[in-house]
């Protein structure tokens, strides 16, 4: 009987095991450190336990079984956090009604998306991996830590990340359903109507839930419920937004129904109405420098990001895009060149301030005692244009070494995919969607717009 | 693929004859003249684990009515004679398509005003469509997959995301009524959205319609019962069709048989299941042995796809030394990676087994006559025959609830068999009977032809070369120019050859393809509305350029040509 009981004792915490987070613990010497909270220490120690920050000072001790990483003449900052982005999922946009609060991304994330090792490659620990913008409402998002390695999509998830969604403003909604489908939203009246009459919906579907009689309520409507989740405050709003009209008639719709937890994503003309954001308490990630991709991103400024810190916006350079999220690193040092931030107000732009927006800050963006072990560390300063990542850690886990990597990176390899083919066609100049690493792109939902 | 207006009038009226022709050809059906069939003196493999040399079987009715070395055999019973023949339970199919017929093209034109706004059967969602209604005895897979000694099989209709309700069927009888075992089996549920017409339409939008479809379900069944206990001045519950097809998985009548290919769909299904917790069998699975122990915790069944990728390249000696130098570090780096990943997907069916977790498989998508080369593949990965009888048979059984009916070669149990000149994986094993419920079926047994030199009969690997990849096709019909893919694979005994297209709206099995002296000839049959037509092609291989012809029935032949893309 015994036998049988340490044997089973035994297998269960493999089985158990198999889907847990894998935390590291280690030592990283002598470097320095950006801290970003509390200042530049020189020549620094920080020792990462049980995948948290467990100690910051000078001459730190390891433990026999750590792993020690010398960053004598490195630069040591917090993994970078992206705001906005498509990384580790298979379905961007359910572009099938001008609301679609009812659909999760997260419902369909994919470990094995390359694009979470290249993000890694430029110090990015953390991104926020969001519906596409061709609904009002789009559908929930899901905060992801990239756990490159993992091939359980449960593990990929930061988990306890508080709940956000997506929404949208302007032509995107409007192409999409407007000329698409010949329904509203057709103008930007119309998409405030949207707004309008969605949460209208969910307030009576509440009322009726609460009214419910001999347990018999309303049909169980997923849509509402989610709806009826952001009245409550529970969901952090992240709306697609360009034009300083719309984005005041979105923080008036909002007014009216008492919601207030908004991050406005792009806010090309966020300068224009900065000081009505920072009352409104809405923070703001944009890009550094890229605007006129279309009408209405006509109009913006690479002093976008410095005028919105300085007025008291809380905010953060995002990437959208698989390529800008290797190096967001130089992105926040266009708005440091622009708009004279400090290193400090810089490296904010892509650590501590996309933390706070989606509600992470307690966890991450900043090298502090009790925060989680995810670092990103730099052979020069990383606000230079020289700057390279070393090593990207998180959770104390080494997901990133640029000197002992494998070439072939990839977690998932096709049995059916056709080698010979790839070198054959880029020998003899064919078109050819592929890229070098031949790397299988998964598919991605039916539209690709994501601006 | 389908051909000009005016071709498909004309061979629709020439062909619709000579196709039904063609297909009474394949098999000889022994109608029953006496109500017993006996098999004498041979290997009887009554289940998995359980062999008696030199034994008979007797059905009467049927019904297996004795089985062993002393089974008395009736005067009056049909006998066979078994010497030297293998007696094995009829395979029965996990899930599959079989005898359903394809979908109508007029429905995918059935599109709503705005995607939101779809219908239910707009939007794929039909679980309440039963498998039994839409049955086609005449169908060809039914004698296709009987042909590889499948006796019964649960079918689900095609569709999208929740395409209906599955049904038990023998495969056998000229009506739906006449195959029917079961007419609700299962649910069928696919991760699959309707595309651009109709929400949902991506992956993210089916999870989530499958969890609210669920909780509605959950929801409107207590509605229901508390409704009939006490209806006074209660609200009326809804009639919803679909969310009643649910009801039998909600009691646990039956499981809904998810498909999930590769292993993220496995994830997402499980996460469905942990959130819902509805009896689950996995379905179509490619690729799925990482997620075993995740599987085993949730209770769930795996069938396994019978469809393996192209088997890991054996090169000779002098070929290798020959390209080398071709072959960049990258190239032979990620070449050894692909080949790990076909070793993995051979031998995921005994990881399924050695983890304990019930394992049988599917001929959804999985081309019959590559069946028993690839389950010999299975083996050769290290799975055991009675693995694989036993997915074949008991099983599918009881993952179906019919282990009293069928599954096994016992007294009272269905007269389900199938005959095999040689054990069932053996090379050169072929089938000689199949037995449905004591209908008999029997097959021709090829001897392999003798080698002669010179006669041009046989093919050498080495002269098979030429032939064997992809090839780009081109058909000039009087009103356009026609494109495609072929492809060859497969040895000298046998070259199986897909061609697809985009018109065909997919891959369809090339038949009778034979390749000698650097001719080539095969045919294939293409859907004409209610009809089938078969199209001949033969023409000459001279490197890498195909030229000949196809014929159309008696309405015209037109010049066909194809270039190879790549070898194999």
């Amino acid at each position: 009987m015994k036998k049988y009981i340490i044997i089973i004792s035994l297998l269960i915490p493999i089985a158990l095991f198999s889907q847990q987070i894998e935390k590291g613990s280690m030592l990283i010497k002598n470097g320095t450190i950006l801290t970003v909270t509390k200042g530049t220490i020189d020549k620094g120690d920080i020792l990462i336990k049980d995948g948290k920050i467990h100690k910051i000072g000078r001459d730190l001790k390891a433990t026999s079984d750590m792993e020690i990483i010398d960053a004598s003449g490195m630069f040591v900052m917090p993994g970078i956090i992206d705001a906005h982005s498509h990384l580790g999922i298979d379905a961007v946009n359910e572009a099938t009604s001008p609301v679609t609060a009812e659909v999760f991304v997260g419902d369909a994330l994919n470990p094995f998306d390359i694009g979470i090792y290249r993000a890694l490659a430029g110090g990015c620990t953390t991104s926020h991996a969001m519906h596409g913008s061709a609904n009002a409402i789009g559908g929930q998002c899901e905060t992801i830590k990239h756990r490159w390695g993992t091939e359980d999509p449960e593990v990929l998830r930061m988990k306890d990340a508080p709940r956000t969604i997506k929404f949208a403003l302007g032509e995107n909604p409007m192409r999409v359903h407007g000329e698409g489908s010949g329904i509203q939203p057709a103008t930007r009246m119309g998409i405030e109507q949207v707004f309008r009459k969605a949460f209208s919906e969910a307030k009576q579907y509440k009322a009726e839930k609460a009214a419910m009689i001999n347990g018999v309520g309303p049909l169980y409507n997923e849509r509402m419920e989610v709806l009826s989740d952001i009245l409550d405050g529970k969901i952090i709003i992240h709306c697609h937004s360009y034009r300083a009209d719309e984005i005041v008639m979105l923080m008036n719709v909002l007014k009216d129904f008492g919601v207030n937890k908004i991050c406005f994503q792009h806010v090309n003309e966020g300068f224009k109405i900065a000081p009505e954001l920072a009352e409104f308490g809405a923070s703001a990630s944009v890009f550094a420098d890229w605007w006129a991709y279309k009408f209405e991103v006509y109009y913006s400024t690479a002093y976008n990001a410095a005028i919105l810190q300085r007025n008291g916006v809380i905010t953060s350079i995002n990437s959208d895009s698989r390529e800008l999220i290797r190096h967001l690193y130089h992105e926040a040092a266009k708005s440091q060149k622009y708009g004279g931030l400090s290193d400090d107000e810089a490296l904010a732009l892509i650590t501590l301030n996309p933390a706070k927006q989606l509600g992470i800050d307690n966890r991450v963006g900043s090298i502090e005692e009790g925060k989680d072990g995810d670092i990103a560390i730099f052979n020069v300063h990383p606000l230079s244009v020289y700057a390279i990542p070393q090593y990207t850690i998180v959770d104390g886990v080494v997901r990133f070494n640029i000197n002992e990597d494998p070439d072939d990176m990839r977690l998932y390899v096709d049995p059916n995919e056709d080698i010979q083919t790839y070198h054959y066609e880029a020998g003899h100049g064919h078109d050819h969607d592929h890229d070098g690493c031949m790397q299988d792109v998964f598919e991605t939902g039916l539209f690709e717009e994501k601006h | 693929m389908k051909l000009s207006k005016h071709i498909l009038i004309l061979s629709l009226l020439v062909l619709s004859s000579l196709s039904m022709l063609h297909s009474q050809t394949i098999e000889e059906t022994i109608r029953p003249v006496t109500n017993a069939i006996a098999i004498e003196n041979a290997t009887i493999i009554s289940k998995p684990g359980m062999s008696t040399n030199n034994a008979n079987i007797v059905i009467k009715n049927g019904i297996i009515k004795s089985v062993g070395a002393n089974a008395r055999i009736p005067k009056n019973a049909k006998k066979l004679k078994g010497d030297s023949l293998y007696v094995y339970p009829g395979f029965i199919d996990a899930l599959g398509h079989i005898a359903i017929p394809k979908a109508k093209e007029e429905e995918n034109k059935d599109r709503p005003k705005s995607p939101g706004m779809a219908t239910h059967k707009q939007a794929g969602i039909t679980p309440e469509l039963k498998a039994s209604t839409i049955i086609n005895a005449n169908d060809k897979t039914v004698a296709e997959w009987r042909k590889m000694g499948f006796t019964s099989a649960h079918t689900v209709p095609k569709g999208k995301m929740l395409p209906g309700t599955g049904a038990l069927i023998l495969l056998k009888g000229s009506t739906a009524e006449e195959m029917l075992v079961s007419d609700a089996s299962s649910l069928y549920a696919q991760l699959q959205g309707s595309g651009r017409g109709a929400a949902p339409a991506t992956v993210i939008g089916v999870i989530y319609k499958y969890k609210e479809l669920y909780r509605q379900a959950t929801q409107a069944k207590n509605h229901e019962s508390m409704f009939s206990r006490n209806s006074v001045g209660a609200k009326r519950p809804v009639y919803d069709k679909a969310l009643k097809a649910f009801y039998p998985v909600i009691d646990r009548k039956y499981p809904v048989y998810f498909k999930a290919n590769k292993s993220l769909d496995i994830h997402r299904v499980l996460q469905m299941q942990k959130e819902l917790g509805f009896p689950l069998v996995l379905t179509g699975v490619k690729d799925g042995a990482a997620v075993s122990s995740k599987i085993k915790s949730a209770n769930a069944s795996v069938l396994l796809s019978t469809d393996l990728p192209k088997a890991v390249e054996e090169k000779k000696e002098d070929d290798k030394k020959e390209k080398e130098e071709e072959i960049s570090e990258e190239t032979k780096a990620m070449t050894a990676r692909k080949n790990e990943a076909i070793k993995n997907a051979e031998s995921q069916f005994l990881q399924f087994n050695q983890q304990g977790i019930k394992t049988a498989f599917t001929s959804a998508d999985a081309k019959s006559k590559e069946f028993f080369g690839n389950l010999k593949r299975m083996k050769d990965a290290g799975a055991t025959d009675d693995m694989i009888l036993a997915a074949l048979t008991t099983t599918p059984a009881e993952l179906l609830g019919v282990s009293n009916l069928m599954g096994s070669l016992d007294n009272g149990k269905m007269g389900n068999l199938v005959v095999l000149n040689k054990p069932m994986l053996e090379k050169g094993a072929q089938i000689k009977y199949v037995i449905i419920e004591g209908e008999l079926f029997e097959y021709e047994i090829k001897q392999k032809k003798a080698k002669k030199k010179g006669d041009g009969e046989e093919v050498s690997s080495e002269a098979l070369k030429v032939l064997l990849g992809d090839w780009e096709y081109t058909i000039d019909t009087p009103d356009q120019v026609r494109k495609g893919g072929l492809n060859f694979s497969g040895s000298p005994d046998e070259i199986i050859g897909v061609i697809s297209s985009d018109d065909m709206g997919g891959d369809t099995e090339l038949e009778n393809v034979s390749f000698s002296n650097n001719e080539i000839s095969f045919n294939f049959d293409i859907e004409m509305g209610p009809n089938t037509a078969t199209l001949e092609v033969e023409a000459t291989v001279d490197g890498e350029d195909m030229t000949g012809n196809m014929t159309v029935g008696e309405f015209g032949t037109f010049p066909f040509s194809a270039t190879k893309v790549s070898p194999e």
